[in-house]
């Protein structure tokens, strides 16, 4: 898929729509899926004149939160800027963001392989209008819906750390994941409530791009329009492959804006840099900056709720639980809390946290169709069935190893696998209710 | 007085406002915002050596409201100054032209 006589260099950006009720600098209301157009709108998220934005303290809150989970620094001192740029979903032909002083800074996120990927910077912004292409009579027109004017939105900003696309692939489903657990946005990407672009570029030198004073390579190719982290991908592996064609005919790819385009599987140039934007960013002035103290700042963290790694550890230290399981358990926030509902359930009727773990992990049962209270019951009427009597077993046991030498000569010789078929014979002459723990423990004694 | 500005900046600001230009209007344009500048130019004079840059003037920080719903416009009203319309959307020229 990707060759190896170039290194990629990739970056990302991910916009996150907060699911606040009402809008960012006004008070109509924030929800725009399918609602009636341009039902949510009055003078400041449709742009007229003399209409005053007040910030919303809770994106303000929640966007400092994200950058807490993405172990950020958060900004002291902050203020908004204008960003100034025309197009018709744009009612004030600017979006208020930030510039210099973004809310959250210089964060990190350690993924699985222990690659350290930078965060840039998290900052509070408005969305856009919504624009929709139609023919109308036989005519071209866009139409437009401001009800997603001045929802707040969230940009978060990696530094280049990527070094191939499994990598942003994790990166990604973590951050989804942390957002969920945060529970401030859907990061639904169908809906749009999560958006990517990527920067890519590629060395051939990567030994120049690491250490203290990397030196990057002199173009960089930004790639808009990604609707699904799987289409995210493939839009890597397309421009990795159109990258390194260019860089093999000696020329170096022009520094441009894509977009990736999914019927045809392509990114097709959008913007050059001959027409770059010019942003012509300023500082907001209707509306003052924003001081927080330290303890202020203090009292946040303590808003923030345990998190799936937090949520890991304290899985596999107190429970005992093996890592990949804990990984599994952890997916989303409700199996989490189910699972340590039914863990508290199961300690009064002594059913260990890593039987229930594995009942859930092997999908034994669907924990979507039962609560903690009927799946612990289940659990306790299993182990009533039980055969658990070291004695019993070791019978079964002991005709088990008399009718299969092959088996017990193999193990002796190092094969040690085979114990799982050995189990396998002990369930099948209990039918299933030799209690698989015991059974290997009784095995392993008896094999010695 | 400030130096004139050259046929391509006044190009680059006309692309930045959406406006369409003639080369006539251009040079036209390219003198008259010229001399606009130099006019803010007086400001040069003040004695700033002791004033402190600042985007803000009221003093004021940390103005915020709750997160809460208020009315918002009806349909019609926010339409109401709208050139064009249809099924409660405002049109505008076609950004993207449909294959």
């Amino acid at each position: 898929m990707m060759n190896t006589k170039y290194t990629p260099i990739i970056g990302l950006e991910i916009h996150v729509e907060l699911k606040t009720q009402s809008k960012m600098f006004c008070g109509c209301s924030a929800s725009h899926f399918q609602v009636e157009p341009n039902t949510h709108t009055c003078p400041v998220c449709l742009g007229l004149p003399g209409a005053l934005p007040v910030a919303n303290q809770k994106a303000i809150e929640w966007c400092q939160l994200i950058g807490l989970a993405l172990n950020c620094r958060l900004a002291k001192e902050s203020k908004f800027d204008r960003k100034n740029y025309f197009y018709p979903d744009l009612a004030k032909s600017y979006q208020i963001s930030q510039y210099d002083q973004p809310l959250c800074y210089q964060g990190e996120v350690v993924l699985k392989n222990g690659h350290k990927i930078g965060i840039t910077r998290v900052h509070m912004e408005e969305d856009t209008g919504k624009s929709i292409h139609k023919k109308i009579n036989g005519e071209d027109q866009t139409l437009i819906d401001f009800n997603r004017s001045g929802v707040p939105l969230v940009e978060i900003v990696t530094e280049p750390d990527f070094r191939n696309p499994e990598d942003v692939d994790e990166f990604l489903k973590t951050l989804r994941q942390i957002i969920r657990y945060l529970d401030v946005s859907d990061a639904d990407m169908e809906k749009g409530s999560m958006r990517l672009e990527l920067n890519m570029s590629l060395t051939s030198h990567p030994e120049l791009i690491s250490g203290s004073h990397p030196q990057f390579p002199n173009y960089k190719v930004e790639v808009k329009n990604i609707n699904s982290f799987k289409y995210l991908q493939k839009a890597l592996v397309y421009e990795f492959a159109r990258q390194a064609e260019i860089l093999d005919r000696g020329e170096t790819p022009v520094q441009e804006t894509r977009g990736y385009q999914e019927d045809v599987d392509k990114t097709i140039s959008q913007r050059s840099k001959e027409d770059a934007q010019d942003y012509r960013y300023f500082p907001e002035p209707d509306i003052p900056p924003m001081v927080f103290e330290e303890k202020d700042l203090e009292n946040l963290k303590k808003l923030l709720p345990e998190l799936p790694q937090q949520k890991r550890e304290k899985f596999t230290k107190t429970f005992g639980i093996s890592t990949e399981t804990a990984w599994v358990l952890t997916e989303s926030k409700e199996l989490a809390l189910y699972f340590e509902q039914a863990v508290k359930l199961g300690e009064v009727l002594k059913i260990e946290a890593a039987t229930i773990a594995n009942v859930i992990k092997n999908k034994k049962y669907d924990w979507q169709k039962l609560s903690p209270e009927e799946l612990i019951t289940k659990l306790k009427q299993e182990s009533s069935d039980k055969v658990s009597d070291e004695g019993a077993l070791g019978k079964i046991i002991d005709e088990i190893l008399k009718n299969n030498p092959k088996v017990v000569e193999d193990y002796k010789a190092g094969k040690v696998q085979v114990l799982g078929f050995l189990v396998g014979q002990v369930m099948r002459q209990t039918q299933g209710k030799a209690d698989a723990e015991i059974s290997n423990k009784v095995l392993r004694q008896k094999l010695k | 007085m400030t130096k004139n500005l050259t046929i391509d900046e006044v190009k680059h600001i006309a692309k930045l406002l959406n406006l369409n230009l003639q080369e006539s209007e251009i040079k036209k344009l390219a003198g008259e915002l010229s001399e606009a500048a130099s006019y803010v130019e007086v400001l040069q004079e003040l004695d700033l050596d002791n004033t402190t840059e600042t985007a803000q003037v009221t003093g004021l920080t940390n103005i915020f409201r709750q997160d809460e719903v208020k009315s918002s416009l009806s349909q019609s009203d926010a339409l109401k100054n709208a050139k064009k319309t249809f099924d409660g959307y405002f049109v505008v020229p076609p950004t993207i032209r449909k294959k």
